[in-house]
């Protein structure tokens, strides 16, 4: 524990330039995040939505992981600047905006924190995104190309993403979310002695998880009726509305998988069907049958779409 | 049971400081292919960085932004801005190979973002583009206009040619292998049949080299004709570039506030403008010098004016007094002309104000003649006139006659007998006409 003095000095202290300012933020990364923790603590408190158990606190420090993480990057840019007033402005400004965070009490279990961080993740990672499928529903990499209806380079973008989120996207995301060994363990042991009671369950806090998380990005917030999905499917428009879309609404995603069916079988009608684990590399690989978006109803992607 | 939970909070701890530190050591060193706009915490779109060129995203929105990231396919945030409600930012930030150019404005009314990408590709992926150019540099040998679709053409053309003259060469070398083994053959074979042979062979190796030529001369045509829009299109841009360094140099000339050089006809044109010019210039001044002294004399004029209908004025108040004083002299005398038969002493009294008169004092005007005792000096007589507030006229007959403004409460013949005790006076009348004998 520092003396309160010293404390108090480098709380005030001053940066002159960005090299100064990332240096003193790597010294003083301990402070930093135990400062934007006990903000985001505080907000929970304020808020009524605060309790002393270790899930709480595993949130307070995830959120003021986040918010730190923006502060070392926008940070730089505001120098000359007292970091850690400047920590206190950014907090301030993050939890005065409205509905800044997600919460609820049953996204503090296990499962509950996974499909949250998940979903969290899978907002600012279209690595997560993608692998959302198979986390819920255990599509593979095909699966998800002839669900989407996507062309071969796009296809070849989708096991890019299942590659990274295999490699070291899941790992990075669950020591972010803070499940351990035991609790990733134990939703496998619950799985596989009750699966229809996790996936009840899961079913559940998902349509909280993705109604929230799907905000988002407004413009593909609202479902479509399956009049349009079948529109969107048959022209192989609206790219990356199907693509953000169907990862974060269920009941979307249904509807699609009902109309691909009748030119892909093996596209199962999509069931909560929780999987902890990415998918490895030898599961179920099967190499995409869908011919360049042609012929099968799937036009080619707009490459770049919102680009302008 | 607490022990665990903190244990477990400081470990929580640990991994989230070490993924903080990691993130700061993989700043510089990914190279993402796709790059995730976020605006207020909100998705906007996607950045290509694999194409390896620019790419560029803007949004504006309704309300303030106050943050902007851009994260790569993983999530990990390799660029961020934070802003405040009225701001204007333009940042640099570089991942890996990529550096990107974030803009923002906040504005009272709404807020804009532009980011910009610029996307330094692989090794492998710039081999296309080095090819590009290397095609284009070897056009410009040919055809100085560097028009990328066109050094492609003939570029195909040189590779055509080539083919087909080395199709050419392998034709040869096979007709050479065939006589070879013709006369290999000739041994058994009968002298007729494989004349018959080499004179086919032959034939259709004549076609060949007919097909060859016709398509060697329809090559040649096509570069020519190629060879000739390229000139023309590089004289249009000659001339196109003549012209723009004229209009820079003219420009530039115009900026310094010199004449272009070697241009005497405009020179001439441009000396000719600017004496009319200046003949204008000093012709408006001239005018404006007019009609300021228009204006001066104007004003001179409109005080005179004034000044003149005021003395008109004044004049004709004094015309009017001096005709309502006749008047009442008039009055007064057939007055007492009427009176006189009685004799007594009247006072002709004004019927009407005077000019000066406000109808308000009533004051009267009263006229009478006055008759000094002998001996009496101007001096007393002006002395009494000033005394009664008097006017004097002149002497007739030893009469004087005066005016006198009598005020309402004095009537006129207490004042004329309040003269007659004054010891210089002899005698007093109302009119000349019957005058009284003098005491």
């Amino acid at each position: 524990m520092q003396d309160q003095p010293h404390a108090l000095s480098r709380f005030s202290v001053l940066v002159a330039t960005a090299e100064e300012f990332e240096q003193f933020t790597n010294d003083t990364l301990p402070e930093l995040l135990d400062r934007a923790a006990v903000h985001t603590r505080k907000f929970l408190k304020e808020t009524g939505q605060w309790a002393d158990d270790v899930a709480h606190e595993k949130l307070a420090l995830r959120w003021g992981y986040e918010l730190l993480e923006r502060f070392l990057v926008c940070g730089r840019l505001e120098v000359p600047c007292r970091p850690f007033f400047l920590l206190d402005s950014l907090a301030a400004k993050f939890f005065s905006q409205p509905d800044p965070m997600r919460y609820h009490r049953g996204l503090l279990t296990p499962l509950g924190r996974f499909l949250d961080g998940l979903a969290s993740k899978a907002v600012i990672s279209r690595d997560a995104l993608m692998a959302l499928f198979y986390h819920l529903y255990g599509f593979g990499q095909s699966q998800v190309v002839k669900v989407l209806g996507l062309d071969a380079m796009d296809s070849q973008r989708i096991y890019k993403n299942f590659g990274r989120w295999r490699r070291d996207g899941w790992q990075r995301t669950v020591e972010e979310i803070g499940l351990t060994e035991p609790e990733l363990s134990s939703l496998e042991d619950q799985k596989s002695q009750d699966a229809k009671r996790v996936s009840t369950d899961a079913g559940r806090l998902l349509g909280e998880v993705q109604t929230h998380y799907r905000k988002s990005e407004p413009e593909h917030f609202p479902c479509l009726s399956g009049e349009q999905w079948a529109d969107i499917c048959r022209d192989g428009h609206s790219y990356d509305y199907r693509v953000w879309h169907l990862a974060m609404c269920r009941e979307c995603l249904e509807i699609v998988c009902r109309f691909r069916q009748g030119e892909f079988p093996d596209i199962p009608v999509p069931a909560v069907d929780l999987y902890v684990r990415p998918l490895q590399k030898n599961g179920l690989m099967v190499e995409a049958g869908v011919n360049g978006g042609n012929g099968h109803g799937m036009a080619t992607r707009r490459a770049n779409s919102r680009l302008s | 049971m607490e022990w665990q939970h903190e244990e477990q909070i400081r470990a929580y701890r640990d991994t989230l400081l070490s993924a903080l530190r990691a993130r700061s050591g993989r700043r510089s060193g990914e190279q993402a292919e796709a790059f995730q706009v976020f605006v207020n915490q909100e998705s906007i779109g996607v950045l290509d960085g694999s194409r390896g060129d620019t790419s560029r995203i803007s949004v504006s929105r309704t309300r303030a932004i106050h943050t902007v990231e851009i994260r790569s396919e993983s999530g990990e945030l390799v660029a961020g801005v934070c802003m405040q409600d009225f701001d204007r930012k333009t940042v640099q930030f570089r991942a890996g190979r990529s550096t990107f150019d974030i803009s923002v404005h906040n504005r009272p009314d709404a807020g804009t973002v532009r980011v910009t990408l610029q996307a330094a590709s692989s090794a492998w992926a710039r081999i296309p583009n080095q090819l590009a150019a290397a095609m284009a540099r070897l056009s410009s040998s040919v055809a100085p206009v560097r028009v990328p679709f066109w050094a492609t053409v003939q570029a195909g053309l040189v590779l055509a040619v080539l083919f087909l003259v080395a199709d050419r060469f392998t034709d040869r070398l096979e007709l050479h292998d065939m006589t070879r083994r013709q006369a290999l053959s000739s041994a058994t074979q009968p002298l007729e049949a494989k004349l018959q042979d080499t004179r086919l062979a032959l034939a259709r190796q004549e076609q060949l080299l007919h097909q060859l030529a016709q398509t060697q001369e329809e090559t040649v045509r096509t570069i020519k004709t190629q060879q000739q829009t390229f000139e023309g299109l590089h004289r249009t841009v000659e001339t196109v570039v003549q012209n723009q360094k004229q209009l820079g140099v003219n420009v530039k000339a115009v900026r310094r506030g010199e004449k272009p050089a070697g241009d005497r006809t405009a020179q001439a044109v441009e000396a000719q403008v600017n004496k009319v010019l200046r003949s204008m210039e000093s012709d408006r001044e001239r005018v404006f010098n007019h009609i300021f002294h228009l204006a001066d004399s104007q004003e001179r004029i409109a005080r005179q004016q004034q000044k003149l209908e005021r003395d008109m004025v004044s004049l004709q108040n004094r015309e009017l007094r001096m005709s309502f004083e006749q008047q009442a002299v008039a009055v007064a005398k057939m007055m007492s002309a009427q009176e006189a038969s009685k004799d007594v002493a009247s006072v002709e009294v004004s019927s009407e104000p005077t000019v000066e008169q406000k109808p308000e004092s009533k004051v009267y005007l009263v006229t009478f003649w006055v008759s000094f005792q002998d001996g009496t000096s101007e001096e007393s007589i002006e002395q009494l006139i000033h005394e009664i507030k008097g006017r004097k006229g002149p002497s007739n007959a030893g009469w004087y006659p005066i005016e006198v403004n009598l005020p309402k409460p004095q009537t006129p013949d207490e004042m004329i007998e309040s003269l007659k005790k004054t010891k210089i006076v002899k005698a007093i009348t109302t009119s000349l006409n019957t005058t009284p004998a003098p005491k």
